[in-house]
């Protein structure tokens, strides 16, 4: 099963990854399979007679989770929300009907619809890439090195300790998506509730 | 608003109350079996039955209009494992498609009694497993809080309960309105009057042309005796009246389950909290005013009126019709809010 390693310690929030999957698609403007997230809350603490502010922002670059359970693919009327052999789910084109059910189904916004196709599109993990040996467009992308894609297996013994439980993504059990996350030090649980998308008209 | 959900609004709330419709003048047919002969029977609800069809091809028309790409439209059938949008499609056809073959035999009596009940019982089956994968596309996305509540169920049954006896209702009065001004002026062809409303001459075919002297004819036919139209008066008068009283409770527990169930989601937090918040505009107190006073206009106008349907009681027709306008709005505006109320979990 393939899925991506974000490490949201080195993100800056650049969206340097959401531009180069955006060149290397040509997606149209208003559909973007990459988003980073920038995830923010906080409250005052009390010392004494004293108020300091305690707050916490950071970063999650998010596209398709190519999903364990792809809730996209079985809501989809048409099978043509494919899942290929190495896990990965993509669009088949000529099936697509455009009625956005999956775009419904999916806790990430991964299907997004291109009404100049009249079509749903997604991620698909740089396919045409992958098979002449070269990286996803956004892991070549970031001048920090914070994403990384591979077979799951191989990325959890690369890098110990992540999970795909942190706020702002949806309860993992929903979709299981195959993201690991390393998590920024003010990093919340998915079920937290203490803080808010920041940029909610950038994703 | 998100023009959009147009096709789906319209789709969903008139499928709905087709279905309802047709299993509602079911049950009133089964119960007037025991009391009055089929002939009555069949002369009060086959137009009943004619005017289900036309509506429910407006609601699949409507629902072409949802899918991005028409020439791929075939391929919705292929995914009936796992998908509940391909199972409302195929129940949705089939259902269209044993409702028009349940219409021909009943109205051209085409075989026995028995093979035309047993194809109007797959109807309603299938009319059932419609509404309930309708229910299940939404139930079943965790993606959307609001959806994946009771709340869908409530709405849904609840709009095929409601509309589906407000439409038996009004057909019912529609046909015998016609028929007793009819009868009132001693000339059922001659006698009527063009003009005089072209809605209810387009539904019962004012005598113009051979096919609609056909149809007129088909509606007053086979009444011997004046006995005879006692008894069909009689039974359009308990039909509506039942037809009435389940539209009313409907309204009552839709209205008494609406709040409570925008207050759990309220309780929730983001972003259940987000979908409930859509009602707290202007359209959702419309939407709960235009049931109650439609609710209120039925019980008590139109139920205590519905005794006596053989004078034509403008005061019965006139309270039935319109709160079938207000409710039908309603309903269109709640799906509206239904749709509004899409909101995911994540990001």
């Amino acid at each position: 099963m393939f899925g991506f390693y974000f490490d949201q310690t080195l993100c800056n929030g650049c969206k340097a990854c959401q531009i180069a999957c955006k060149d290397k698609h040509d997606l149209p403007v208003g559909v973007r399979w990459r988003r980073v997230v920038e995830y923010s809350g906080g409250s005052w603490q009390q010392d004494g007679e004293t108020f300091s502010p305690n707050i916490f922002t950071y970063y999650t670059s998010v596209s398709c989770n190519h999903c364990e359970n792809p809730v996209c693919a079985q809501v989809c009327p048409t099978t043509a929300m494919t899942v290929r052999d190495d896990g990965t789910v993509y669009v088949d084109q000529s099936k697509c009907v455009g009625c956005r059910y999956c775009e419904w189904a999916c806790p990430y916004s991964a299907p997004q619809f291109n009404a100049e196709l009249g079509h749903m599109t997604k991620c698909d993990l740089c396919y045409d890439y992958r098979q002449t040996g070269q990286d996803p467009a956004c892991v070549s992308a970031c001048p920090s090195r914070a994403l990384d894609w591979g077979e799951m297996e191989e990325l959890q013994k690369k890098y110990p300790g992540g999970s795909n439980s942190y706020a702002p993504l949806p309860d993992p059990s929903i979709t299981r998506p195959n993201l690991l996350i390393h998590p920024h030090r003010d990093a919340q649980s998915w079920d937290a509730g203490t803080g808010h998308i920041a940029n909610p008209e950038e994703i | 608003m998100n023009a959009s959900e147009i096709p789906m609004i319209l789709f969903t709330v008139i499928a709905q109350m087709c279905v309802g419709a047709f299993i509602i003048l079911g049950i009133v047919q089964l119960c007037a079996s025991g009391k009055y002969s089929n002939k009555t029977i069949d002369r009060v609800s086959d137009s009943a039955v004619l005017l289900i069809g036309p509506t429910l091809v407006v609601g699949l028309i409507a629902s072409m209009f949802h899918m991005n790409d028409v020439f791929h439209v075939f391929n919705v059938f292929r995914h009936l494992g796992t998908s509940w949008l391909s199972r409302e499609v195929t129940f949705g056809v089939l259902f269209a498609a044993f409702g028009f073959l349940f219409a021909l035999i009943q109205w051209f009596k085409i075989g026995s009694v028995l093979l035309r009940r047993v194809v109007a019982l797959i109807t309603a089956v299938l009319g059932v497993c419609l509404v309930w994968s309708m229910v299940k596309i939404y139930l079943t996305l965790r993606a959307v809080p609001a959806w994946n509540s009771w709340g869908t169920p409530v709405q849904f049954v609840g709009t095929t309960i409601l509309l589906g006896g407000l439409l038996v209702a009004a057909a019912l009065l529609l046909v015998r309105s016609i028929t007793v001004k009819e009868e009132g002026q001693g000339s059922t062809v001659e006698g009527y009057e063009p003009g005089e409303g072209l809605f209810a001459e387009m539904l019962i075919g004012a005598p113009r042309n051979a096919t609609s002297r056909k149809w007129y004819q088909r509606v007053t036919d086979g009444v011997e005796s004046e006995e005879d139209q006692a008894k069909v008066d009689q039974l359009v008068a308990s039909a509506v009246r039942c037809c009435i009283l389940i539209t009313v409770i409907g309204a009552v527990i839709l209205l008494v389950a609406l709040p409570f169930f925008l207050a759990t989601l309220a309780s929730k937090g983001y972003p259940a909290a987000v979908s409930a918040a859509v009602y707290s505009h202007g359209s959702g107190a419309i939407r709960l005013i235009l049931l109650s006073v439609g609710a209120i206009l039925l019980a008590m106008v139109g139920y205590p009126k519905a005794t006596k349907v053989a004078q034509r009681d403008t005061f019965l027709n006139l309270s039935v019709f319109l709160a079938f306008v207000m409710i039908f709005t309603g309903e269109i505006l709640g799906r509206f809010l239904f749709y509004e109320m899409m909101v995911r979990v994540g990001i």
